[in-house]
């Protein structure tokens, strides 16, 4: 099937997208009767704890609103963590119409990640919310930045996605050892504390290799939009370059393998 | 237009499809990386589970696919619908194709019956305003009361197989498939499947193609029906021949076809 057909079905198969987002979304929201609440407290918790912890036992106390610089760290990490992690089981799950209808398995992954990315967006909008009427920061210009950073952390998700669903049904540990390596990513990644600390307790080149990391990059980006650059110096324009690159490639490299193995599916589920 | 100009709905030349089995390949990460380590063996076997089918199938006609169980059936429908990619051959279908699921398939749960109705429908491949257009007739069918609004979860059995079989039919599709899933729910609600069964086939448009071991079912739905063996057609004409020949072969009723439906 040439490119140009293949889009076409891609494009025909978007209610089927819609269909299982929305379905997902219900489940999500509604699971129990106080799923849609549950949802919304489980980041906020998170941070709560993480705000009394780190706030009250390092030095981070020095950090102006450090529940805000959190806040910018474990909504796009859990984005990213939760995409992952889903995505793993995506085509297990389905297995039933996977064997026995026919449709373009890419709408599997990306149902994932749309889903993930609405309920990022719905979280962060709560934050925004929050935080500009209850804390009133400055409004700054720099939020025009978010879309931008999300566009291409959206493509590293899908590019995981992809990945991932496909990875871990030839290879049903692979999800083990995900949410182990998540585990890991989640101290070696600026959330509890910013770049900047790092950048000064880390020599060259190490720095540089681990701003290579595109979800430090996006991280520390979403705060300099909406907390302003305070202490530490946003990005540079090589980071955010580098870190772009990182994503589409990365979703480039997780499509080809996945169109590689999709026709394998059927049989491996 | 003359119905001589009619193209056929299906056109399937010298179709191939080879399975591989490998028995050592490994399951997970850890047994791969296991196996770095270890010289290599190759315990793959590999078999024609089609081996050079052709056939024609005009629109409107009903085709029966009887067979042993590993002759292939289910793996022909599996290209029919493109889940499976042909390791050579062609297989040329014009219009929409359906397969009518395993019944409860591609339900979710916790999402209520008017939600699943949707969710199938789509998945199906209708429109979500082709679901709308058939949700009240779906909903009669189906018979579920009020249930219609509580989660799947609440449902019997016999109440899911209701819901899937109405949504299946409603679908329209120009090319059914349909794979061994007729023998459910109770016999007023059989009865119901087989008029809407027949008033499908009554239409000139739609194909069907029904795969059973149930042979008074294929005998009494079927124009043609086809006999596969091992990968290969034995034989394809007029129903009442084929099934008349197949029987003299594998004995009639409880032989082992029936003993192995799926």
């Amino acid at each position: 099937m040439s490119m140009r057909e293949h889009i076409r079905e891609l494009w025909a198969a978007r209610e089927l997208l819609r269909a299982l987002v929305r379905r997902d979304l219900r489940v999500r929201y509604r699971g129990s009767y106080f799923g849609f609440a549950i949802s919304i407290l489980v980041p906020i918790v998170q941070v709560a704890v993480l705000t009394v912890v780190f706030k009250r036992m390092t030095r981070f106390s020095s950090i102006e609103n450090y529940s805000a610089h959190l806040f910018c760290g474990t909504l796009p990490w859990s984005f990213i963590y939760l995409t992952s992690v889903e995505s793993c089981n995506c085509i297990l799950k389905n297995r039933d119409i996977v064997k026995k209808v026919y449709f373009p398995r890419e709408v599997l992954p990306l149902s994932v990640m749309l889903g993930n990315l609405i309920h990022l967006g719905f979280t962060m909008l709560l934050f925004l919310l929050y935080l500009f009427v209850v804390v009133r920061p400055p409004v700054l210009w720099t939020l025009v930045w978010l879309p931008v950073i999300f566009f291409f952390f959206a493509a590293l998700a899908l590019g995981l996605s992809f990945l991932f669903s496909v990875a871990n049904t030839l290879l049903r540990d692979v999800e083990y050892l995900l949410s182990f390596a998540f585990t890991l990513g989640f101290f070696v990644t600026p959330i509890l504390y910013p770049a900047g600390v790092v950048k000064q307790n880390l020599a060259e080149p190490y720095f540089t290799i681990y701003m290579l990391n595109p979800v430090a990059v996006a991280i520390e980006q979403t705060r300099f939009a909406i907390l302003g650059a305070g202490d530490f110096p946003p990005p540079t324009s090589a980071q955010l370059a580098a870190g772009a690159a990182t994503c589409v490639l990365a979703l480039a490299a997780g499509y080809a393998v996945f169109r590689r193995l999709q026709w394998r599916l059927p049989e491996l589920v | 237009m003359a119905r001589a100009s009619i193209p056929p709905a299906i056109v399937v030349r010298d179709l191939r499809k080879r399975f591989v089995v490998s028995r050592d390949r490994p399951e997970s990460l850890k047994s791969a990386a296991v196996q770095l380590f270890r010289r290599r063996t190759h315990h793959s076997e590999a078999f024609w589970a089609l081996d050079g089918v052709s056939f024609e199938v005009e629109r409107g006609e009903v085709l029966g696919l009887i067979g042993p169980n590993g002759s292939g059936k289910s793996t022909l429908l599996g290209l029919l619908s493109r889940i499976l990619r042909p390791t050579g051959g062609t297989v040329e279908v014009c219009g929409r194709v359906c397969t009518l699921l395993e019944l409860g398939a591609g339900f979710h749960p916790e999402l209520t019956g008017i939600e699943n109705i949707y969710l199938n429908g789509v998945i199906l491949g209708l429109s979500r305003s082709e679901v709308s257009e058939r949700i009240e007739s779906i909903v009669a069918f189906a018979e579920l009361g009020d249930f219609i609004e509580s989660p799947v979860r609440t449902y019997s059995s016999g109440m899911v197989t209701r819901l899937g079989f109405a949504v299946a039919v409603h679908v329209e599709p120009d090319i059914l498939l349909i794979d061994e899933v007729l023998a459910v729910g109770d016999e007023r609600f059989t009865r119901k499947c087989y008029a809407k069964m027949n008033e499908f086939r009554a239409d000139p448009r739609r194909t069907l193609i029904l795969v059973s071991h149930d042979l008074e079912a294929v005998g009494a739905l079927c124009t043609r029906v086809m006999w596969l063996e091992r990968g290969r057609i034995v034989e394809l004409g007029e129903a009442s021949d084929v099934l008349e020949h197949y029987l003299a072969k594998h004995g009639d009723g409880g032989g082992e076809h029936q003993a192995g439906a799926q």
